[in-house]
C-alpha cells in the first residue's frame, strides 16, 4: 500500500479500487500513472469496507462482479458509513438495469469495458474535481 | 253481417272463399275426378301453360297422377297410391314434397291431400302450397350443420340462460380432441375440461366476458377425458334472439398443444441466444480491455513504468488475444453445432492418441505452472465417436484442467470400461469446485465463469459445448469435484455405434 503523503507534502488524492482480475488492476494502476493519486488496489472484497473506514479514500473503483462479492452490493453497504464517497463502476457488461441499478446503488459513474486508459484517467479526474472531501488534482 | 248466410252457404260464396286461399286447391269426386278448384289453381295453371282440359274441373286427377311420365313422375304415382287410401277411408289425410322447378325459377311444393265424407261419398280436398321459401331455409340450414358439424375446429353451444349455462351441442371434432362422448358432456358446464394447471388468467377473461356478454378469445389448458393436458385456442361469442338479448354462447376451440410447445421451444432457444450474447459481450469484452487498453499505454510515454511492469503489459496484451482466439474458436464450432453444420462422422477411434493430441495443445501452458501431464490409457482402447467432437471436449476440459490446477500440479486420463462403454476420467488435483457451482457449469443459462489458479480468463462457453457434444455422440459427461483438492470430470462415450432412438 502506498503511503498517504505525496512527495510535495501535499495530501494526494486517495482512489481504492477492486477488481478480480489482474490485468484489470494493472491497467487501472497503468491509467492512473500520469496523475497525481494515491492508488490502493484489492483483488477481493476482503478488507474492502476496513480500508474505506480507515483511510477514507476520494474516490472508488468497482468491478461489477467478483467471484466473493457483487459490486452493487459493496456500493450500497459503503453507502450507509461513507455516503461522501464517488463510486465509479467498471463493467463488462452494460445492460440499462444493470446502470439503474448501479446509479440507484449510490454510484456516480458507469463505465462500460473496453475503456480507453484515457478514460479511466478523465473520469477518475472529473469525480475527483466534483468531489467535495477531494483536494484539487495539480 | 248476415249469420244465415254463414249458415247455408251459396255456392257462389263457397267459391269465393276457396278463391280467397293462395293454396292451389282442387276438390276430386270419389272417382278422383276433379269438381272445383279455386282461382290460385287455375291461374297457376295457366301460368304454366297448362289448359283446363289437363288440370282443370271434369279431369281425372287420379289418373292423371297414375299415368303421369316425365316431369314430377317419381311423385305422382306416390300421389296416386295416397289418394286410393284416402278413397278406401284407409287414411285421412297424406303429403308429398316435391320440386317443381320452372326454368326461370327453383320451387318447391307440397301437396297436402284430406279426405271428408259428403253426403256418404268420400271426397278429397288437394292444396298445393309454394314450400320453397322454407326449403331454401332447410338447405341452408343443413349446410351450416354439416359445416359445424364436420369442420376440424371443436365447437359446443351452451344455455346462456338455464343454471350454470350448460353445453346443449357439441360437434364431432369436439368430441375427437377432448376424448368425451357427445353424452357425457351434454347438460354440462364446460368447466370440466379445466385442470390443476389451466392458467387461471384466461378463466379470468373468459368470466368477464361472460358478465359483459362479450365476445373473446383465450389461450387455455384443458384436460382430455384420459388427463393429458392440451392447449387450446377458444373463442367465445355470445348469440342473442331477435330482442337482441344473449340466449347461448358458442365456443369455437383449437387446439394449440403444438403451436404452444414450438413457443415454449423458440422462448427458450431465444433465452439461450440471449444468455449466450450476454456470455459472449462480457468475455469478448474482457480480452479487449485488456488489448485495447495495455496497447494504448505501450503506444504512449512509457517513462515511469518499469521494464517489469512493461513487460507485463505485453503478456496481458498476449493472454487477452489468446483467449480470444479460444472464445471464438468455441463460439464457432458451438454455432455450427446448434445449426447442424458440425459433421456427425463417428467412427472407431483410438483415445490414446486422442488424448496425446490434446495434450500437445495444452503442454505450453502446462509447463508454465510445472503442470505434469499423464495419459494412462491403454494403447488399443477404442470409443465410437466423431473425432473432431471428441477432440474439442477433450481440449476443453484439458484446458480448464491445466487453468485450476496449481504451480506443479498433475492432470491425469485414465479409463474403464464398464459393458458397451467407455469411462474416460480427466482428473486433476487442482482448486475444484464448490457444489453450487457444480451445477450450473453445464447449462447455458447459468453459465459461470471463473478466473484459474494464475488469473486464467475463461469462457462460460466451454463446458455447455462439451456436455452438447458428448450427448450427441450418445454419451454422458459426469462430474465430481471436492472444492481445494481437485476435480474428475468422467465422459462416459459409447465403445459401439449408438443407435438414435
Amino acid at each position: 500500500m502506498a503511503s498517504g503523503q505525496g512527495i510535495d507534502n501535499l495530501k494526494r488524492p486517495l482512489i481504492l479500487a477492486v477488481d478480480d482480475e489482474r490485468c484489470a488492476r494493472d491497467l487501472i494502476s497503468a491509467s492512473l500513472r500520469s496523475i497525481n493519486v494515491e492508488l490502493v488496489l484489492f483483488s477481493s472484497a476482503d478488507g474492502f469496507h476496513q480500508a474505506v473506514r480507515a483511510q477514507r479514500p476520494d474516490a472508488i473503483l468497482l468491478d461489477w462482479r467478483m467471484p466473493d462479492a457483487s459490486g452493487v452490493d459493496l456500493c450500497r453497504e459503503l453507502r450507509a458509513y461513507a455516503p461522501e464517497v464517488p463510486v465509479i463502476f467498471i463493467s463488462s457488461e452494460s445492460r440499462p438495469e444493470m446502470i439503474h441499478e448501479a446509479l440507484s446503488a449510490g454510484a456516480q459513474l458507469f463505465l462500460t469495458k473496453p475503456i480507453a486508459p484515457d478514460q479511466i484517467r478523465k473520469n477518475v479526474e472529473c469525480v475527483l474535481q466534483g468531489s467535495s472531501s477531494g483536494p484539487s488534482l495539480p | 253481417m248476415d249469420s244465415k248466410l254463414i249458415g247455408s252457404p251459396s255456392p257462389e260464396f263457397l267459391q269465393a272463399t276457396l278463391d280467397s286461399l293462395d293454396s292451389h286447391i282442387a276438390i276430386l269426386n270419389s272417382e278422383g275426378v276433379i269438381v272445383a278448384v279455386n282461382a290460385a289453381w287455375r291461374h297457376f295453371g295457366l301460368q304454366n301453360g297448362l289448359e283446363d282440359s289437363i288440370d282443370g274441373v271434369g279431369v281425372n286427377y287420379l289418373q292423371l297422377c297414375e299415368q303421369a311420365h316425365g316431369l314430377n313422375s317419381e311423385e305422382a304415382p306416390l300421389v296416386a297410391r295416397g289418394l286410393r287410401k284416402l278413397f278406401r277411408g284407409d287414411d285421412e289425410r297424406f303429403e308429398v314434397e316435391y320440386p317443381c322447378h320452372s326454368p326461370s325459377e327453383w320451387r318447391w311444393f307440397v301437396l297436402r291431400a284430406t279426405s271428408f265424407l259428403y253426403e256418404d261419398r268420400r271426397w278429397v280436398t288437394i292444396a298445393h302450397e309454394n314450400i320453397t321459401l322454407q326449403k331454401e331455409t332447410e338447405l341452408q340450414l343443413e349446410l351450416i350443420r354439416q359445416a359445424v358439424e364436420e369442420t376440424q375446429e371443436g365447437i359446443t353451444i351452451a344455455d346462456f340462460n338455464q343454471p350454470d349455462r350448460p353445453i346443449i351441442y357439441v360437434n364431432q371434432a369436439f368430441t375427437e380432441i377432448t376424448g368425451y362422448h357427445e353424452r357425457e358432456v351434454l347438460g354440462k358446464n364446460c368447466r370440466f375440461l379445466q385442470g390443476s394447471e389451466t392458467n387461471q388468467e384466461s378463466i379470468e377473461q373468459i368470466r368477464r366476458a361472460l358478465s359483459e356478454e362479450a365476445p373473446c378469445r383465450v389461450e387455455l389448458l384443458n384436460y382430455r377425458k384420459d388427463g393429458t393436458p392440451f392447449w387450446n385456442q377458444l373463442s367465445l361469442a355470445p348469440l342473442k334472439n331477435s330482442f337482441g338479448h344473449v340466449t347461448h354462447y358458442v365456443g369455437v376451440q383449437m387446439e394449440t398443444t403444438e403451436k404452444k410447445m414450438l413457443e415454449q421451444e423458440l422462448q427458450s432457444l431465444n433465452a439461450n441466444k440471449d444468455k449466450l450474447f450476454s456470455v459472449i459481450s462480457h468475455d469478448l469484452k474482457s480480452p479487449f480491455h485488456s488489448i485495447l487498453g495495455f496497447s494504448e499505454i505501450l503506444s504512449g510515454d512509457l517513462r515511469g513504468f518499469t521494464p517489469e511492469e512493461l513487460r507485463s503489459y505485453g503478456e496481458h496484451i498476449h493472454t487477452g488475444a489468446r483467449n480470444l482466439l479460444s472464445l471464438i474458436d468455441n463460439l464457432m464450432q458451438w454455432t455450427r453445432l446448434q445449426s447442424g453444420r458440425l459433421g456427425y462422422a463417428p467412427e472407431p477411434l483410438m483415445l490414446a492418441d486422442i488424448v496425446e493430441r490434446s495434450f500437445d495443445l495444452v503442454r505450453g501452458n502446462a509447463m508454465r505452472k510445472e503442470i505434469t501431464l499423464e495419459n494412462h490409457l491403454p494403447r488399443t482402447l477404442q470409443a465410437f465417436a466423431d473425432n473432431t467432437m471428441l477432440s474439442l471436449v477433450l481440449q476443453n476440459l484439458l484446458s480448464n484442467s491445466v487453468k485450476f490446477t496449481h504451480m506443479g500440479g498433475a492432470i491425469q486420463v485414465t479409463a474403464s470400461e464398464e459393458g458397451p462403454w467407455i469411462r474416460l476420467h480427466v482428473e486433476d488435483n487442482g482448486v475444484g469446485i464448490s457444489p453450487e457451482r457444480q451445477e450450473k457449469l453445464f447449462n447455458l443459462e447459468d453459465t459461470v465463469s471463473s478466473l484459474g489458479t494464475a488469473n486464467e480468463k475463461g469462457t462460460g462457453l466451454g463446458l455447455v459445448l462439451c456436455r452438447e457434444l458428448v450427448e450427441m455422440n450418445g454419451g454422458r459427461i459426469e462430474l465430481e469435484s471436492d472444492a481445494g483438492s481437485g476435480t474428475r470430470i468422467t465422459l462416459v462415450l459409447p465403445t459401439e455405434r449408438f443407435q438414435d432412438c
